[in-house]
């Protein structure tokens, strides 16, 4: 029944595990019992640390504030620090890569520092550009393209993370570790 | 060979039958929408009924259907909701310099027109269809407009088949006296108001992502906005107004809102063909029966197909 498996999507907290009906004999009642069976003990099996070579260590370029950060004041208002703080408390943390999904290539960024969590704007902005460094709730992220989004936006990427007609860009996978350089893109 | 688009439509765009698979760890970008065919049912009919493969690319047109001029003689088919000046569920030819008219959709949302050999547009992720929102696959990541041109594929090596429209069966795929049949969401549980009791009508807030159901506000104990979690195609959705939401074929990965339940795969055509304003009830179903249901539907599929096969194989010329 493995073979009926379509897809597995880990995001957050769960793990969804996409199969076909049509993949498995019709007498599908067993056959969903030895699906659950397998989810079951290959969960088991992946408990405790995984294995680290997959773990991988991405630097993102950011261009913090001015234009390409336009909530980046607003942001340091709302902590009642600088700008440069800001910068420097979110620059200075490691991320890790807790779902990939909404729009292509958007990863969920865990890891933001508690007084950077800040509640999603009361009115989305229709287009928040691609490229953008963004801080919603618990997370942090980048927009892989052009979209309306509630997050705050500090500054923006050159890093291409979702490019649908040229050579394969860069990705994020969960569990990937990412820290955000500060510099001009 | 071109088919040149006269007049747009409402939304008319290339579809197939998507993206599956490429929203988790197999994917090099991970959370693509699966995409395709709102009806994948119709659109897979009507790719038959020319002798293309059932993933061929077909045209998705919603509820104001395009005018095209054919550059060459092709056969065609139109399956899903009905234009009613046209042959339905058959083959029929539009010859070299001929129009077709799909202006007026009488009942349903979306018309599927399939051409010999499809429409013939890059591969951008393993598939043609049209991705409006993220402005990718199809002609340019959009709908059509006013004077493109659609390249077709070569016409499929097959006999020309002369069959019986297979219209009673596809008939019995849509009825609308048959309640839409869901399995239970993960926050179905949660919620104070038996919304599987309720009946809904469809608003006209519908695109290729979901659509918004009309009825009594569903009260729900789970949060609004909490951890977001796998959505997919017929996931039922509850956002804060209370009124849900169905998620259709452009369904993004990942949401936050409450999770009533999800429409089964065996009913997910038929939800897509339900207009703006007309009812819609729910009834929840095991997860065996859903794939009972499937199985059911696949088989019926398989005789419709084995019929055609079998009369292009002895009509055929």
């Amino acid at each position: 029944m493995v073979g009926a498996v379509t897809d597995i999507i880990p995001a957050f907290d769960s793990v969804t595990v996409m199969y076909d009906p049509l993949k498995m004999p019709p007498s599908h009642v067993s056959t969903l019992e030895s699906l659950a069976t397998w989810v079951r003990t290959t969960a088991a099996a992946c408990r405790g640390p995984g294995p680290t070579a997959a773990v991988r260590a991405v630097e993102v370029p950011v261009t913090y504030g001015g234009q390409n950060g336009p909530d980046l004041e607003f942001v340091a208002g709302q902590m009642g620090v600088t700008a440069e703080e800001v910068i420097r408390i979110h620059s200075q943390a490691t991320y890790v890569v807790a779902a990939v999904g909404f729009l292509p290539g958007f990863a969920y960024l865990t890891g933001l520092p508690a007084r950077l969590q800040l509640a999603r704007r009361t009115t989305p902005r229709t287009k928040v550009p691609k490229g953008s460094v963004a801080v919603g709730g618990p997370y942090t992220g980048i927009y892989p393209v052009a979209s309306p989004g509630g997050w705050h936006i500090l500054g923006a990427t050159a890093m291409e993370l979702f490019n649908p007609v040229g050579p394969a860009a860069c990705c994020l996978r969960v569990g990937d570790r990412v820290r955000f350089v500060a510099g001009s893109a | 060979m071109t088919l040149i688009v006269e007049k747009s439509g409402m939304v008319t765009t290339v579809q197939d039958l998507g993206r599956p698979g490429q929203r988790g760890v197999w994917s090099e970008v991970g959370g693509l929408p699966e995409g395709g065919a709102v009806d994948r049912l119709s659109a897979r009919v009507a790719n038959l009924l020319v002798g293309n493969i059932e993933g061929a690319a077909v045209l998705e047109c919603a509820l104001v259907g395009p005018v095209l001029t054919f550059s060459e003689s092709r056969r065609v088919a139109l399956t899903g909701a009905r234009v009613p000046t046209l042959p339905y569920a058959e083959a029929f030819v539009i010859e070299a310099g001929g129009q077709l008219d799909l202006t007026r959709i009488g009942s349903g949302v979306y018309t599927y027109l399939a051409v010999a050999g499809g429409v013939d547009v890059p591969l951008v992720f393993g598939s043609r269809a049209t991705d409006v929102r993220l402005g990718f696959g199809g002609l340019a990541g959009r709908p059509l407009s006013p004077g493109d041109r659609l390249p077709l594929g070569p016409v499929p090596a097959k006999p020309t088949i002369k069959h019986d429209s297979p219209v009673a069966a596809i008939g019995a795929w849509y009825d609308t006296q048959v309640p839409i049949r869901v399995v239970g969401g993960r926050d179905g549980d949660r919620c104070k108001t038996d919304w599987l009791q309720q009946s809904y009508r469809m608003s006209s807030r519908l695109d290729r992502m979901g659509v918004r159901l009309d009825g009594a506000a569903v009260q729900c104990a789970a949060p609004a906005d909490g951890p977001s979690a796998v959505v997919l195609p017929g996931t039922i959705q509850l956002p804060g107004d209370g009124q849900p939401i169905v998620l259709l074929a452009d369904a993004q990965t990942l949401g936050g809102y409450p999770q009533l339940g999800h429409v089964i795969q065996a009913d997910r055509h038929r939800i897509a063909q339900l207009r703006p304003g007309s009812e819609v009830r729910f009834q929840q179903v095991s997860v065996g029966e859903a794939h009972r249901l499937l199985h059911k539907l696949d088989r019926e599929l398989a005789f419709l197909r084995t019929g055609l096969q079998l009369k292009g194989g002895t009509r055929g010329g």
